[in-house]
């Protein structure tokens, strides 16, 4: 069974419309959503999360249709980490704990202690007077302490310092550890969906351009740099993105379309978004 | 729902510490100056600086990711409200039971009548001003609130000759009229929460 199953999905806001999107998280699995801003990544994890009704399609978490009533307790098993901690700025770590106690059935108050003391924050401050980086680690710790078997993450690890970003992955990472755990974070910052992910589902304009194994994405690619004259010579069905300079032609290139006769450049999955993005 | 209403009673407390205060030093002077009458309306009045607070944190998109019911999340105000309520008015009773001990004066049973009465006032202006929160949020809800109480009062001025006249003239006594302010009350209430039940959703349509 897929942690997450989504089936031509489709919802359409005055100006945008999220297009008949599909895709399927396995469990034990990470998966990335990336896509320019106002592509639709958090209006799919809103729409995931029932939090905004859909207009077609079907989506399934841990197993429940996300529309019937047994998906409240499904809710227990999923941890939502958003880009802000969004809980009134008065409250401090004990009384999120007080909260989250009267939340959720599975709320481990040790295991949130736990958190918050590895997260060296402070149990009795207001969190309003945190950084940004500890509030975000205050909503991981709360998304961590009621054994959730899924994370969802909206841009949880944009505006931090890279080295806590590396401490919050390092986290995501240990939770895969456990097969039936999975993770879907949307993040705008590729080179860490590039770190940590197993799949990546890139959105543009509403339109899913791909859901693809990451290591199997960048074999399938290739970036050449070639003169104008060598561009002209490639099958144009083969080009995927192109970026022009004075010293000549940037090109990405869908490997099985083409014959291997440039040497490759190294591209990273940023690269392959931006080009994708651009020649779309 | 315990968690909801433990988050918005955190908030309050430490928010307004002064005017929770001035709540409960209100309820406690004596009926002759009215003014245990304005802490329960006042108190009915904080659940729309606890909705402005889950507004200013968006406490909401995060709630509704939450497993909470769209009916608890609504719900929780008005228990709140109640709870708020039920409190000025429970301090207000005991500080008057205290005050005739102490001055050695009977306790007027009228007195609990007339505590019902404000207690019926305020849950109706909850029920008034909770849907409109919900729909408009706290901002425009409050400015709705205020447009919508002077066009009351102005339609009331213009027809009260009229009420009063067929108020002297109805022959029904005063226990009716308690138990129909009772009834209206409740029933407020009953509407006012399935709208803003349906404003709730709305908003996340």
């Amino acid at each position: 069974m897929d942690a997450i199953e989504i089936k031509d999905l489709t919802k359409h806001f005055k100006g945008f419309t999220l297009d008949h999107i599909s895709f399927a998280l396995p469990r034990g699995c990470i998966m990335g959503l990336v896509g320019e801003n106002g592509a639709g990544k958090s209006t799919t994890l809103n729409l995931i999360m029932n939090a905004i009704s859909r207009d077609g399609g079907s989506i399934k978490v841990l197993g429940v249709d996300n529309e019937s009533r047994e998906f409240n307790a499904a809710k227990e098993k999923i941890g939502i980490v958003l880009d802000e901690a969004y809980f009134p700025e008065v409250l401090t770590p004990k009384n999120v704990n007080n909260i989250m106690k009267y939340t959720y059935q599975n709320w481990q108050e040790s295991e949130f202690f736990s958190l918050i003391d590895r997260f060296r924050l402070p149990q009795n401050k207001s969190f309003r007077d945190f950084s940004r980086g500890m509030k975000m680690k205050l909503a991981i710790a709360v998304a961590l302490a009621h054994q959730p078997e899924l994370l969802i993450l909206d841009e949880a690890t944009s505006g931090l310092d890279p080295m806590v970003r590396d401490e919050i992955l390092d986290l995501f990472n240990d939770f895969t550890r456990d097969e039936n755990h999975s993770v879907l974070l949307s993040s705008h910052i590729v080179s860490d969906l590039e770190k940590i992910c197993d799949y990546i589902v890139f959105l543009h304009q509403g339109k899913l351009m791909f859901c693809e194994e990451k290591d199997r994405l960048l074999e399938e690619y290739a970036l050449w740099k070639l003169t104008k004259e060598q561009f002209e010579d490639i099958p144009k069905e083969a080009i995927r993105g192109v970026k022009r300079n004075p010293f000549g032609v940037e090109v990405l290139v869908k490997k099985d379309a083409v014959a291997d006769v440039f040497p490759a450049e190294h591209l990273s999955l940023e690269d392959l978004i931006l080009f994708l993005a651009k020649g779309a | 729902m315990r968690g909801l209403l433990l988050k918005d009673i955190y908030t309050l407390v430490k928010q307004l510490r002064l005017f929770l205060l001035v709540i409960v030093i209100f309820a406690c002077l004596p009926r002759l100056y009215s003014l245990s009458a304005f802490a329960i309306v006042y108190a009915s009045m904080l659940p729309i600086t606890a909705v402005a607070y889950d507004e200013r944190s968006k406490w909401n998109r995060l709630a509704t990711m939450m497993p909470y019911s769209v009916k608890s999340l609504v719900f929780s105000k008005y228990l709140l409200g109640y709870l708020m309520i039920g409190a000025a008015a429970l301090i207000s009773i005991a500080a008057q039971l205290v005050l005739t001990a102490v001055t050695g004066s009977a306790y007027d049973i009228a007195e609990v009548q007339e505590l019902i009465c404000v207690i019926c006032i305020a849950i109706f202006l909850l029920s008034v001003n909770l849907p409109l929160m919900f729909r408009f949020g706290v901002e425009k809800g409050r400015l709705t609130f205020i447009i919508l109480t002077v066009v009351t009062v102005m339609l009331l001025f213009s027809v009260k000759d009229t009420v009063l006249v067929w108020l002297a003239g109805a022959d029904f006594g005063a226990s009716v009229a308690f138990a129909a302010l009772v009834a209206f009350a409740a029933l407020s209430n009953l509407a006012s929460f399935y709208l803003s039940l349906k404003f709730h959703k709305g908003k996340f349509a």
